[in-house]
Order: structure tokens, then C-alpha cells, then sequence
């Protein structure tokens, strides 16, 4: 031995059962950190990569500005790469609509949201793209010739050098693609095209995106109008100014410092409790000569040292969590969006994990260095420990003795309580701040519902006949056909003033769905026709259950009662002035008779395919849309699935890191009272008693882990959903009764685990043991 | 009548070159009201029998019968419960609960029975251990003798058959030491209680009815102590 120090590896050795929990306790924490941060890291990543292939990957857009000043806005140093996007236009093919677009090759495949399947990118002005279910439908191929009627009315015949890859968008709107040269372009563009068309900029990495468009907007003399963000790709870049983005930093920030807190406050406790249970050997130092200074130095160093041992396996630990994550993710997600990362690794996720693993564990170890050091060396020689000195005595009149005894365990230590309750605490707030982003994920990526069709129909000139649900029923690959009948403008009176509705119709698979969004009131008295209907949620609504609506119908007025509120409806037809109204459809029928179905709903069973929607064309009258919604389904699906995994990852780590804490502690606790344990079963104490007191302890922490984590975590909660949700689809704020206790009980449940483990090693020594334990 | 009998006791620890035979072939037996005290050196076995005799260890083999009934035929719940009821112990570390005040460590034993105390009993005895002023004092605020006599209440109790007094006045002065022996003598007079004592010092011996000596796990009668 050359230094003092090297007692710290010796004394490792000798006493590696609790090192080893220490370490494992750094490990986790790290673990956490290092997967929480590289999953958002992922899930960012896999977020841009779907903003891209949906939007493209431009940053702003200029509209109405002229060739010159694009030309200088494209040769600013901090911008990577512009061009013209044109879109707007539309002209038809066969009767169908086809929407043209144009740029050139490198705008084209950089800034626009648009593929090439295969072929050759068109650089004359006949030549063009076309997507692929045009190719299929109208029985061409590649370098075959198709004829256009262009928006002036014109035929034009285009050469088709390439496959433009299917969007959902066009899929869903029922119209083909094509895509031009930009000479082609601007040779058939009517006025359509100036709305449509905007000048693409992408900036270089780390270009100030704000202070580039306020320079943009200065110098070239351009409005805000004229600028628009690619909002979704800037906002996960960290760099949007608009509202929704920055409540979401503001979010972001808040969890980031939550889970930095748990992690701290799981390695605080950690140390605390390892302090505690060398006070002996401290006080043999101080002994033997050691000042406080060298013992805060041992105490630190031991921290540090495992934290060398236990930060690498914390972060490879974490950083396979995340790959499993993302194998998950790839495994789900089929088609388009299936560009997640794999086997990246996240930089951000493996710095703070390394960060919170040692300057954590270094803060963390100041404060039981100090206590240690303040350890008096008289504790070495007569062997009492310093947790036996209280202040006042157990009240045991209230419960029973060992019940008392085992409250009174848990409130004795100020710093023991407290930090076991902000463990329980912040595992509850944290859980109750996800549960929002749950809640959020549902609402603003909402997983395909139940309702949503495959394939919908909308009328043309002629409404749709109701028999046809019948008809289509029985095509091979259907699933379920529902329609709705809509009546635009209805004129209505409420006790708020006069106003209009669109009144739409309900069977009765739409009434059960609609179940998942009514907000308020009930749903059945509609369906049963009893006068009642449903209104739709929209900004400044007033609507209340129970409202009367007296409805100014062609043939006679009709007073309806609103049941329930949705947050949302289908509908073809725009809102009226008051919204949207549900009723059942024997109920639309009485007050505007029967106008045969707007808009009809295809659901494919497994056998449903391409041939399945060409038997459903077939059955709709000619002038009628038959939108093909899969790919768009698909897409919305799997950006769900992205947030899903994510959020839903992050709870289970934090359900985790609320179970391993707890276990920690009580394990910590329970092995600093050994000795007592034994003192009081020596009097007569047996293990029923011994376990009801250390569970009445472990309850007493639980219990008061979950009043704080209520009384912080719901406004915190509350505040989040008024932030996020409640000020973007009026859905009123409720305790989240169910999350709420899910945590509660799991916190209970660790609690009541994780004193099975200490107690079953305190049965297992003999009392003569228990009692010279740490004596 | 016999309220201790202890037959043919041994205790052996480890196996083999390292095996230990802490206690050989002990018997005898405390009767009903006497002070005993057993005497040995360090290491002689004296807290391993003191320890077996009290159901706090297991014996290799032999038996041990307290008020007539055998103790190890009865299953562990049992045994707890027999020995919360019929066994009282003095450590030579006190060991009090840090938790409870003076009152609270004595009425313990009591309450982990779930029985009301008799507290004319109780302040009775806080009165010949002279603690009623101290009754509401935690451990902590008690010298070494005081929370020795507060053990001995603890161990009274719940007026066992039998107390185990392992070395009482081995953290203690010489004042305090025979100041503990005195009350522990007329607590056997007063109450008809019996004791049983281990204790190195043979000057304390004299304090008891009668005195064995613990010689490697051999015990020997000495007789009746020469007060």
C-alpha cells in the first residue's frame, strides 16, 4: 500500500456485496438516462425521417417571390441547397383528375416530398413522371405515351420516362400524379399554380434558422405571409418559434429535469444508505488518525470508482435497450416509414448517460463525504450507531406496537423520509407527466380508428342510394359498409342565438365508435331516435349536454335535446356555424327526409384488395370519388406506432426505475435495522409482528410518496393537459383516474416485493445472529 | 420445583479439524425463585448455553424444559410466543429500543402480546427500579445504569418464569455493577423470580443463590454462594 487510497480497493473486495448493489444502482440509473435520452434521440430521428418523406426536407418556403430574388436567396452562404417546387395545376386523364407538379431533378429529389420509383427524370417539356397506380389503372408502362388534358383545356401528349412512387395523398383524393420538367411545368401552368407554387430553401447544419428567416424577410423585403416553416422538421430541430412547438420544448425541458432528478435522487439515496452502514468503519479511521478530509477524499473515491465500473455497462445496457426498441419498431412498421434508425448510436443518449454517471455519483457522494467525515471516531470503540439517536418517542396508543414501531422507522430520519418519498414521488409525477403525452399521442397521431375506412365513397351529382351498403356487402373483401347522410346548413335556434348545423347521420357501427369520442353526455339516447342528438366540438363552442336545439327543417320545425359532445365527426360537407350534428338515421329522415347517403365507408376484410375496389367503382354511380384511403391509413398508423413504442418505453423505464428505487431503499432500510430486528424478536417479537412492522415502514414511505406525487404530479399533470391538449381540441381535463392508480398500485406492490427479499434473509439467521449484526 | 431442567445439552460449531464442541453434555436444573449465576472465561461457552437455555439458538442435541414444557418440541410461531410469555432477557448491551421511552421499553413485551398492561404493576415497578421520574426519557437520555435497570424492568415485565441475564454488568462501573446485582437479588426475593446470570467476574457470582462454572463447555456445580 503506497497511499491511504489504496484501502479503497481492498475494502471493496472484502465488502462486495454492497458495492455491488451501489454499482448496481449506478448502473441502472445510467441505464435509464442513457435510454431514455438515445429513445427520444431515435424517435426524433425517426420523426424527421417521416417529416421528410412527407413534406421533404426543406426548412422554409417563399411564396410570391420573383426569379431574382431567388436566385440570391439560393446563392446565400448559409443555404445547402432551393429551387422551385410547382404544384397547383390540375387536368385530367381519362375523366380522372390528375394533379400535376414540377421541378427539376435535384429539388425534386432534395426538397420535395415526392419519389422516383424508377425511370429517368423528365428534362423536356414532354416528358413526365406518373404514379404508379395511374400506370396500373390506365394499362400503361414506361416510355409508353399518355394524353393529358392540360388546364387549359388542351390535349397534350407526354412521354412517361419514369414511376413516380404512390403517395397517400393522391391515393386518398382519387386523382393520378404527374410530375414535370420545370420548363413542363410552366408551359401548361394556369392561375392555380401561383398558389401553389413556393421556393424551397434548405439551410446548411447549425444555420440560426430563425435569425435566417428574419434576414430573409429584411433584406429582400418579404412579409411574414411569404415565409412559412416547414414547422414539423424545424420543430424537431429545436428551432421553431410557433406556439405548439415551443409548449413542447417547454414540456421536453420540464421531463428531461424530472428524470434527472429520479436518477439523482436514486444515487443519493443509494450513497446515503452506504454511508450509513459504514459509520463503524468511518468512525475506525478517524481512529486510526484519518482527518474529515481524508475520509470525504476515501468517500469520494469509492463513488468514483464505481462509478468506472458502473457507467460503461449502464451505458452499453441502455444503448441495446434502445436498439431492441428500435428492432421493435422496424418489425411493426412495414412500407414507406420504415426508415428507423438501426444500431445508431445516440450521442446525446451515451454523453448523458456518462454525465449523469459520474458528476451524479460525484454531487451525490458530497453529501454523505461530509457525514462520514463528521463520524466520530468514540462510534469505532463502543460500537453504537449513530441512527439510534432520537429525539422524541413512537406513539404506540394509535395502532398496534409494531405497527407504530414501523411508522415511526419511517418518519425517524428527516433525510431518509425525505428521500424516500421524492423517489415515490417523482416515479409518480413522472408517470402522471407521460400519461399527458399518452393523451397527446392519441389526439394528435391518433392510432387508426376504428371507423376508419379503407375505401370511402363520396357523391357526385346524385347522392348515394342506401340499398348500395347492401350491395357492396356482399363483394369478396369487404368487411363493413357504412354511409351518412349530410344536410348542409341547416338553419338551428339555441339558447345562444341563431345559427347553422350540418346534420349528419349515424348507424349503428358509427354510434359504437363514436363511443371513443364523445367528451361529454351519453351516447344511446341517439341511437334509439328519442329527439336527441350529438354536436361536435369546435373552437368558442358552448355546447352543454342537455341544451335545446329547435331546428328549422324545410316541411316543419324540430326540437331536438344534445346528448353528448364528440370531439370530432367524419363529415363531407363543412361545419355549419354551430358545428357539426349527429343523429341516428331514422331521426335525419324525420327532419330532412330521405336524402340517400353523402359519403359511404369501406372496410376491407383480409381478402380485400385491388380488385375489391374495382368492384365497388363499378356499383357507384360514375360521377361519384372512390377514395383508396390504405396508404394513407398505413402512414398515419406508423407514425402512431413511432410515438407509441417511444412513450410508451418511457413509461415502462419509469415504472422501472420507480420499482427498482423502492426496492433499493427498502432493502437498504431494513438491512440498517438488522440488529434492532434482532433485539426486538429476542423479546418476543415474531416474524408475523417483524413483518407487519417492516411493512407498516414501507407502506408509511409508499403512502406518503403518493400524497406528495398527487399533490405535485396532478396540477403538473393538469397543467400539461391544459398546455398540450385541452387548448387544441377542448377535451376538458380529468383526473386520470386510471393511470393514476396503475401507479399507485405498482408503487404499493414494489413496496410490498420489495421487503420479502430483506425479511426472508432475516428469517434465515438464527436471533444470535441477527443481534451481533454490525455489533 | 424445578422451573429450568436442562439435559445432556450440546452445541458443536463447524465440521471436521475446525469443529468446536462449545457446549459438552450440560445438564441441570434452576428451581422455582432462585438466583443462579454461571461463571467462565471468555470463550468457555457461558452466552452459547445462555443463548440455548433463552430459544434464541438451537442446540446439536439435548433438552431444555421451562415451567415443565420442552422447549424445542415446539414449532417456531409457538416458541416465540412461549418465549415472549415465560422468558425475560437482560443484555449486556441493554439493547432498548432506541425508539420508545422508558415506560414504552418496559410495557414492550406486553404490547407485541397485544395485553393491556397493569400499569399499577408497571409503576410499581418503575418505582423499585427508581425510574419513575425518568419514565417519559428516551435511551438515549439515560446513563448506562439506568438503562440497565430499565432492561431488567423490560424483562419482569411480563413476570416470566425465567430471566437470562446475559453478563448484566459488563458495560457498566463498578457503582452501577453492584448496584444492578442488588436489584437483580431483590427482584428474585421480591418476586419469587427466577434468574439465571452469566457472568465472567466471580466477585459478582456472590450475588447469587447458587453458582456454576462453565470450564470449555463443561458445567460444574460450585454450590451455594458464600454471601
Amino acid at each position: 500500500m503506497k497511499s491511504y487510497f489504496d484501502l479503497v480497493p481492498q475494502y471493496e473486495k472484502v465488502h462486495w456485496k454492497n458495492n455491488k448493489i451501489s454499482v448496481l444502482c449506478i448502473v441502472l440509473s445510467v441505464l435509464l438516462v442513457t435510454a431514455i435520452f438515445s429513445m427520444a434521440d431515435m424517435a426524433i430521428r425517426a420523426q424527421t425521417n417521416y417529416f421528410i418523406k412527407t413534406n421533404g426536407e426543406y426548412h422554409i418556403s417563399l411564396t410570391e417571390i420573383d426569379e431574382s430574388t431567388a436566385k440570391v436567396v439560393d446563392s446565400r452562404i448559409d443555404v445547402a441547397a432551393s429551387g422551385w417546387a410547382y404544384q397547383g395545376c390540375t387536368g385530367t386523364i381519362k375523366q380522372k383528375s390528375v394533379s400535376f407538379a414540377g421541378a427539376n431533378e435535384t429539388t425534386f429529389t432534395i426538397l420535395t416530398e415526392m419519389n422516383m420509383e424508377c425511370g429517368t427524370y423528365p428534362t423536356r417539356t414532354n416528358e413526365a413522371l406518373l404514379n404508379k397506380t395511374a400506370l396500373n389503372e390506365l394499362e400503361l408502362s414506361m416510355g409508353d405515351t399518355v394524353t393529358v388534358t392540360v388546364p387549359d383545356g388542351s390535349q397534350k401528349s407526354y412521354h412517361i420516362t419514369g414511376i413516380l412512387e404512390d403517395m397517400g395523398s393522391l391515393l386518398k383524393a382519387d386523382v393520378y400524379g404527374m410530375v414535370l420538367s420545370e420548363d413542363g411545368f410552366r408551359a401548361i401552368a394556369d392561375k392555380g399554380a401561383n398558389d401553389g407554387t413556393t421556393f424551397r430553401v434548405q439551410f446548411k447544419n447549425g444555420v440560426d434558422i430563425q435569425k435566417a428567416i428574419r434576414e430573409i424577410e429584411e433584406v429582400y423585403g418579404l412579409s411574414e405571409n411569404q415565409v412559412s416553416e416547414n414547422t414539423a422538421l424545424i420543430g424537431l430541430m429545436g428551432q421553431s418559434e410557433n406556439s405548439t412547438m415551443q409548449s413542447f420544448y417547454i414540456v421536453a425541458a420540464f421531463l428531461v429535469l424530472l428524470i434527472l432528478i429520479a436518477a439523482t435522487v436514486m444515487i443519493a439515496a443509494s450513497f446515503n444508505t452506504n454511508v450509513l452502514e459504514r459509520v463503524q468503519f468511518y468512525g475506525i479511521l478517524r481512529c486510526l488518525g484519518a482527518s474529515t478530509q481524508q475520509v470525504k477524499n476515501f468517500v469520494i473515491l469509492q463513488g468514483l470508482r464505481q462509478s468506472i465500473r458502473g457507467v460503461p455497462i449502464g451505458l452499453i445496457a441502455g444503448q441495446i435497450i434502445t436498439w431492441c426498441a428500435c428492432l421493435l419498431l422496424k418489425s411493426v412498421i412495414v412500407g414507406r416509414f420504415s426508415e428507423i434508425p438501426l444500431f445508431r448510436f445516440s450521442v446525446i443518449g451515451l454523453i448523458t448517460g456518462a454525465i449523469v454517471g459520474f458528476l451524479i455519483v460525484f454531487l451525490a457522494s458530497l453529501s454523505p463525504a461530509k457525514k462520514a467525515s463528521k463520524v466520530s471516531p468514540i462510534i469505532a470503540i463502543n460500537g453504537t450507531s449513530q441512527l439510534t439517536k432520537n429525539k422524541r418517542a413512537a406513539n404506540t396508543k394509535l395502532f398496534r406496537v409494531e405497527t407504530s414501531m414501523g411508522i415511526f422507522h419511517a418518519l425517524s430520519g428527516k433525510k431518509n423520509v425525505f428521500l424516500m418519498t421524492c423517489s415515490f414521488a417523482i416515479s409518480i409525477m413522472l408517470f402522471l407527466s407521460f400519461q399527458v403525452m399518452v393523451v397527446f399521442l392519441n389526439q394528435g397521431m391518433p392510432a387508426l380508428s376504428a371507423s376508419a375506412a379503407d375505401v370511402s365513397a363520396i357523391m357526385g351529382s346524385t347522392s348515394l342510394d342506401r340499398k348500395l351498403v347492401q350491395k357492396i356487402c356482399v363483394i369478396d373483401g369487404v368487411g363493413k359498409v357504412f354511409g351518412r347522410m349530410e344536410k348542409a346548413d341547416l338553419p338551428i335556434l339555441t339558447g345562444n342565438g341563431t345559427g347553422t348545423i350540418t346534420l349528419i347521420s349515424y348507424d349503428d357501427n358509427q354510434f359504437k365508435w363514436a363511443k371513443e369520442e364523445l367528451n361529454k353526455g351519453k351516447i344511446n339516447s341517439v341511437q334509439e331516435n328519442q329527439n336527441s342528438v350529438l354536436v361536435t366540438y369546435y373552437e368558442g363552442a358552448r355546447w352543454n349536454v342537455g341544451d335545446i336545439i329547435t331546428i328549422h327543417a324545410s316541411s316543419e320545425e324540430k326540437q331536438v335535446t344534445v346528448a353528448g359532445i364528440l370531439t370530432t365527426t367524419n363529415a363531407t360537407n363543412h361545419a355549419g356555424s354551430k358545428g357539426y350534428m349527429i343523429c341516428s338515421e331514422q331521426t335525419f329522415v324525420e327532419i330532412a327526409g330521405d336524402l340517400g347517403y353523402t359519403s359511404l365507408d369501406v372496410q376491407l376484410s383480409k381478402s380485400g384488395n385491388d380488385n375489391t375496389i374495382s368492384a365497388i367503382r363499378k356499383l357507384v354511380p360514375a360521377d361519384s370519388s372512390v377514395l383508396d384511403n390504405r396508404l394513407s391509413n398505413s402512414e398515419a398508423q406508423s407514425s402512431y406506432y413511432i410515438g407509441a413504442i417511444f412513450i410508451y418505453g418511457f413509461l415502462v423505464i419509469i415504472a422501472l426505475i420507480t420499482m427498482f428505487n423502492i426496492f433499493n431503499s427498502m432493502n437498504a432500510s431494513v438491512t440498517a435495522r438488522t440488529k434492532q430486528y434482532g433485539i426486538m424478536r429476542s423479546i418476543g417479537m415474531d416474524a408475523g409482528q417483524l413483518y407487519k412492522m417492516i411493512a407498516s415502514e414501507a407502506f408509511t414511505y409508499a403512502a406518503l410518496g403518493c400524497i406528495v406525487g398527487c399533490i405535485l404530479g396532478l396540477p403538473l399533470n393538469k397543467m400539461m393537459f391544459q398546455f398540450l391538449i385541452s387548448d387544441k381540441w377542448g377535451t376538458s381535463w380529468q383526473i386520470p383516474l386510471s393511470s393514476l392508480l396503475m401507479i399507485i398500485l405498482l408503487c404499493f406492490a414494489s413496496a410490498a416485493i420489495a421487503i420479502r427479499h430483506p425479511i426472508k434473509q432475516i428469517g434465515k439467521m438464527t436471533i444470535v445472529d441477527t443481534v451481533k449484526q454490525q455489533q | 420445583m424445578n422451573i429450568l431442567e436442562v439435559q445432556d445439552l450440546c452445541k458443536t460449531y463447524g465440521t471436521g479439524d475446525a469443529e468446536v464442541h462449545a457446549l459438552n453434555h450440560v445438564s441441570f436444573s434452576v428451581k422455582k425463585g432462585e438466583f443462579v449465576a454461571i461463571v467462565g472465561e471468555s470463550g468457555s461457552g457461558k452466552s452459547t448455553l445462555l443463548n440455548i437455555v433463552g430459544a434464541l439458538d438451537d442446540p446439536t442435541a439435548g433438552k431444555v424444559w421451562i415451567d415443565g414444557k420442552d422447549i424445542f418440541s415446539m414449532p417456531e410461531k409457538k416458541l416465540t410466543v412461549f418465549r415472549r410469555q415465560h422468558i425475560g432477557f437482560v443484555f449486556q448491551a441493554f439493547n432498548l429500543i432506541s425508539e420508545l421511552n422508558v415506560e414504552q421499553n418496559i410495557v414492550f413485551p406486553l404490547l407485541l402480546d397485544y395485553k393491556k398492561p397493569n400499569f399499577q404493576f408497571i409503576n410499581e415497578l418503575l418505582n423499585v427500579l427508581g425510574l419513575t421520574e425518568r419514565r417519559n426519557h428516551l435511551p438515549g437520555q439515560l446513563s448506562g445504569g439506568q438503562q440497565q435497570r430499565v432492561a431488567i424492568g423490560r424483562a419482569l415485565a411480563t413476570r416470566p418464569a425465567l430471566i437470562m441475564a446475559d453478563e448484566p454488568t459488563g458495560n457498566l462501573d463498578s457503582k452501577n455493577s453492584q448496584e444492578v446485582l442488588a436489584l437483580l437479588q431483590s427482584m428474585s426475593t421480591k418476586y419469587q423470580q427466577t434468574i439465571l446470570m452469566i457472568t465472567h467476574n466471580e466477585n459478582h457470582a456472590s450475588a447469587a443463590d447458587r453458582v456454576f462454572r462453565m470450564t470449555d463447555g463443561a458445567l460444574k456445580d460450585l454450590g451455594v454462594s458464600s454471601q
